[in-house]
């Protein structure tokens, strides 16, 4: 008597969690995946700022970038919110907003720019955001010769509230050259008080055929200027070998053989072939003088 | 006197004829054990193609098995016949005439059977026209395909003059009792020899020239074999003295299977008139010869890497006293000392245990081939990391084994076929008859 | 769009016509493709490639060139470069993560490694290390001088590479590199049926009955993009870079190479073998982890692969 409710009831529980199962497989609902949002803002020498947003995903291999996800920039002040732009996610999951040097930012009373990215949430992604709050700052790269001494000057300015630009003292600035796959830092450096710094150029550093290098300068990560950048180029650098085309060699590994191997391998097989065309036509010959003489003998 | 030769000739024939008139039952039985062999083979070659190279024992670090001590043995049992018919009829060698054709048609036929191994042994045969296409100069598998042509052409070429006076003679024969076509062939190849005093000269000049030339090639074209091994840089391969190591091993093995075939031939044509002891010893004291260099060889290479005891070398010496022992002790002492004590004693001088010692010496060989190869690729720089067994070590499996008795087959089948067409011992006489080649039913002088 | 391979018996009619080669491999070529080119919305036919990441896409086959071409360009290496790779093996813990990218991003079957790691241990008192072992690409290459038929082939970017159209399987190449990097595909394995357009670059499809190897990831550096192994290292102990430009990265950090190998005592391995490798070793100094940790984790199989090893055994009978 009791046995039946039992079975009653742990059927109906079975077929209440079968349902739910099928139902969300129907209907597919999967829940949104959280996402990290690094948020960043970089100033170049000559003004601009770009305000960069990346997105990923965390799965089991891994980060991976989200491509296509609107996010929107905003520069807010003290009332509003003031949205700048809606800039889409690359393959890199990057969405770089670039403002012009001229644009007008609003700063707070201490020169503080707040930024805000902000997303929005996709039924793939949460929803997510990131604020930064810089003061405007500026970086510059150029090259000097001191005495006779290759250096590299670099200086920092920063704009205060009242957009006086006053040096940047005491900030550590690296140095850095674009490779192949990545940028090599060259120089690990700093501004002295009064916002300058020189280093020496590296005797080793290798440019491209020309002794053409760029050489970036960066202040990175800052809790007050967010990330500063500066480029500049020279022909200072070292020519970098094997820009120039290739002679083909003769080696072993090569497409062409060395010289003395064909030369040999065609004096052995024209001598051993030669043999042989000897002995073909002595046959022949030997065949020629049977005809001969059956035809003298009948 | 020329009516003597004419006698003596036509004598020889006489007992040769049967030799090529249409075969017995015993014959046709035997052939077709020999087709049904090869045919084995072929079946074994088919699943090969169709399962891939999987079912061989070869794996990514033995990667080259059977096949390829299959290709250098044949390869040098090829040179070997060269080498031997071409010095015994440069060096005019009074008693060569019973067994040079044997040599000739080993030196040919185990060249047609060798590089069939190494087709075995390629992946993709259907880019085998890229060797032709593609071929690199400096790739020493590009020497040997090279090598390997040249030296096919030249043994054809002096086999064919070396019987081309025993095909004159059968055409002229009128006691065979053969086919219309074989009669039409003899004719064909014949190339109206008639024994003209310019016909002679010209072919014994040619003649010449092709044994020179078929010796100088046999030297050079497996010393290129052995180099496809010794420019390499895997330890045990890597050896300064491969090239000569390898001729005279081929040589050797080269007479091992000599002896053997002498016996079998004069076994089943009942040659023992012409195939006498003499040439069992005569051949026997090459071997000897042989042997002993043999032996030096393979002393010096072993003492060489064990004394200096370099690493690598030191693991492979490792590997062949554990894993190959008595492949080890069979190849490289009872192979070096039985021909040695066999010869070496007066009274063990007979012609079947002289052929035992030929069956030995064959055996033996094959091992050294075996062990040049296999152990060298199964103890590699770095040492081969595997859960595998079967890719740590090499088993042959038995596809290899039926496509090597199928090689074997097919060479015994060859030859019987090429005895079908030409005398197996020189016939033709001239003023070059031998004194051992006496008349019938007298005894054989000691000695 | 997905196709069911028919990986039944081998005896199928299929698989026969696989064998004798009379598949490009690609579906490039129309009418004589195992997956015939499929159509997209717009009516153009589409062939299969494979991209940088290791995925199969399929691509209009008017945007990419023929397998023919691919392999013509392979030829030229990348111009101005020449690649060296530097692994630091007192970071290597044998995570074999390296592996594991490697095989996923060339579509190889999970018993053949192009990137291989050994435990060694160079006498019986020097230290245990993990060795991963990728190919050389030496500067002088003899598998390259002794293949026959010029399959494999030495750029000026110094990669060496296989083209698996020419190759005729006769694995010389095999027995003439020392340090057994290359692999043979001995029987077909269904994950060469991919029917990508085939690259010498990524070597993808392989090809039963020729040889492959590593190929320092040479479609991705095309893309400027970092081989598999670089990236997939948790350790970082995998350094790529150019020599003309003196720079090396493992994806973190990018450094000086000629400063790397001087600061840290770099060689390679069987200098003397006069093979000039292009990969060098940073000696296990100053290990961050033990060799045990090597062992962690790992498959069953793989650490049977290591029994015969002089520290396994002194391990367990110590």
């Amino acid at each position: 008597m009791k046995k039946i409710p039992v079975i009653f009831i742990s059927r109906l529980i079975a077929f209440f969690f079968l349902t739910v199962l099928i139902i969300s497989q129907v209907s597919g609902q999967e829940e949104p995946v959280a996402v990290n949002l690094k948020f960043s803002t970089w100033k170049y020498a000559d003004g601009t700022r770009t305000l960069v947003a990346r997105i990923t995903s965390t799965n089991d291999s891994g980060e991976v970038p989200a491509e296509g996800l609107d996010v929107n920039f905003f520069n807010p002040s003290e009332k509003e919110e003031n949205f700048i732009a809606s800039i889409k996610t690359g393959p890199d999951g990057k969405a770089v907003l670039t403002l012009q040097s001229s644009s007008k930012l609003i700063s707070g009373p201490d020169g503080i720019m707040k930024f805000v990215c902000r997303f929005d949430g996709t039924p793939k992604f949460e929803a997510s955001e990131a604020d930064v709050a810089v003061k405007d700052a500026r970086i510059s790269i150029g090259f000097a010769e001191i005495d006779s001494v290759r250096k590299i000057t670099c200086q920092g300015v920063m704009i205060n509230e009242k957009g006086e630009e006053v040096p940047l003292a005491n900030m550590d600035v690296y140095l850095f050259v674009p490779r192949m796959f990545s940028m090599q830092k060259i120089v690990d450096g700093w501004l002295e008080e009064d916002g300058e710094g020189e280093s020496d150029f590296p005797a080793d550093l290798v440019g491209d055929s020309a002794g053409v290098v760029k050489i970036y300068a960066r202040i990175e990560e800052n809790a007050d200027f967010g990330n500063l950048e500066a480029v500049a180029e020279t022909n200072w650098a070292l020519k970098k070998h094997g820009d120039n085309p290739e002679v083909p060699t003769r080696e072993l590994w090569t497409p062409i053989a060395p010289l003395w191997m064909i030369i040999t391998l065609i004096i052995m097989l024209a001598g051993v072939w030669g043999h042989y065309l000897y002995a073909i036509i002595q046959l022949i010959l030997i065949n020629r003088a049977g005809k001969v003489k059956k035809e003298n003998s009948e | 006197m020329s009516s003597n030769k004419h006698t003596d000739t036509s004598a020889m024939l006489q007992e040769f004829a049967p030799q090529l008139n249409r075969p017995g039952t015993k014959s046709w039985i035997w052939m077709i054990l020999l087709t049904i062999l090869v045919l084995l083979g072929i079946y074994a070659l088919i699943m090969q193609i169709a399962h891939g190279h999987i079912i061989t024992g070869m794996r990514d670090n033995v990667v080259w098995g059977i096949y390829i001590v299959n290709f250098i043995f044949f390869m040098g049992v090829s040179y070997a016949g060269a080498l031997i018919g071409g010095s015994l009829h440069l060096f005019r060698v009074k008693w060569r005439k019973p067994i040079i054709r044997i040599a000739e048609l080993i030196a040919i036929i185990a060249l047609l059977i060798g590089p069939l191994y190494i087709l075995l042994c390629i992946g993709r045969l259907d880019r085998l026209p890229n060797l032709a296409l593609f071929g690199r100069i400096q790739s020493p598998i590009t020497w040997d395909v090279i090598a390997i042509s040249t030296d096919i052409f030249g043994c054809i070429i002096f086999l064919y003059l070396s019987v081309l006076r025993d095909i004159a003679l059968l055409r002229d024969y009128e006691g065979l009792n053969i086919a219309p076509w074989r009669k039409k062939l003899y004719r064909i190849l014949a190339l109206n020899y008639r024994g003209l005093p310019e016909q002679q000269e010209r072919l014994k000049r040619a003649t010449d020239i092709m044994a020179a030339m078929v010796i100088a090639i046999a030297i050079i074209v497996y010393s290129v074999l052995a180099w496809i091994f010794s420019v390499t840089l895997q330890p045990g391969w890597h050896s300064t003295i491969f090239g000569p190591y390898f001729v005279i091993a081929a040589v050797y093995s080269g007479t091992g299977v000599m002896i053997v075939i002498m016996y079998i031939y004069r076994k089943i044509y009942h040659l023992e008139n012409y195939i006498t002891q003499k040439h069992f010893v005569n051949i026997g004291v090459i071997m000897l010869v042989l042997a002993a260099f043999y032996g030096y060889f393979t002393f010096s290479e072993y003492l060489t890497k064990w004394y200096g005891s370099e690493k690598n070398d030191e693991i492979l010496i490792k590997v062949l006293f554990d894993r190959y022992y008595w492949a080890f002790v069979i190849s490289n002492y009872i192979g070096v000392l039985m021909p040695l004590i066999v010869i070496g004693f007066r009274r063990l001088r007979t012609i079947p245990i002289i052929t035992i010692t030929a069956v030995v010496v064959i055996i033996a060989l094959w091992l050294n081939r075996y062990l040049i190869v296999v152990p060298t690729l199964e103890s590699p720089y770095l040492p081969i990391q595997d859960n595998r067994t079967d890719w740590i070590h090499y088993t042959g499996t038995w596809v290899e084994w039926v496509l090597t008795l199928g090689g074997i087959a097919a060479f015994m089948l060859f030859f019987t076929l090429a005895t079908r067409l030409v005398p197996v011992i020189h016939v033709s006489g001239e003023d070059e008859v031998s004194p051992l080649i006496s008349v019938k039913n007298e005894k054989v002088p000691e000695e | 769009m997905s196709e069911k391979i028919n990986k039944d018996n081998p005896g199928s009619s299929r698989r026969k016509f696989l064998k004798f080669g009379l598949i490009s491999g690609a579906g490039a070529v129309a009418g004589g493709s195992l997956f015939p080119s499929c159509t997209d919305e717009s009516g153009g036919e589409t062939v299969k490639v494979l991209t940088t990441d290791g995925k199969i896409v399929e691509v209009p086959k008017a945007s990419v060139k023929t397998s023919r071409q691919l392999i013509q360009e392979s030829k030229q290496g990348i111009p101005g470069r020449k690649f060296v790779m530097v692994i630091d093996l007192a970071k290597c813990k044998n995570a074999r993560k390296c592996v594991d990218k490697c095989q996923e991003g060339h579509h190889l079957p999970s018993h053949q490694e192009y990137m291989r790691v050994y435990l060694l241990q160079d006498s019986d008192k020097t230290a245990p290390y993990w060795f991963p072992k990728p190919c050389f690409h030496c500067d002088n290459p003899l598998c390259v001088s002794v293949c026959p038929v010029g399959a494999t082939f030495k750029r000026s970017d110094g990669i060496v590479l296989v083209d698996n159209e020419r190759c005729i399987g006769c694995k010389f190449c095999m027995t003439g590199c020392p340090y057994s990097a290359r692999i043979f595909a001995w029987e077909h394995e269904t994950v060469f049926e991919t029917g990508v357009v085939y690259n010498p670059e990524n070597s993808v499809p392989h090809r039963e009955g020729t040889v492959s190897k590593c190929v320092f990831c040479a479609d991705r550096l095309d893309e400027g993009k970092l081989p598999h192994c670089v990236i997939a290292c948790p350790m970082g102990v995998i350094y790529f870079g150019d020599v003309n430009e003196d720079s090396v990265t493992n994806g973190d950090e990018t450094v000086k190479f000629s400063e790397l190998i001087l600061k840290r005592s770099g060689y390679r391995y069987l200098e003397s073998l006069g093979t000039r490798p292009n990969v060098y070793y940073l000696p296990p100094v100053n290990r961050q982890f033990p060799i045990e940790r090597g062992f962690d984790g790992l498959d069953e199989s793989i650490q049977e692969r290591y029994k015969d090893t002089p520290y396994v055994k002194n391990r367990t009978t110590s």
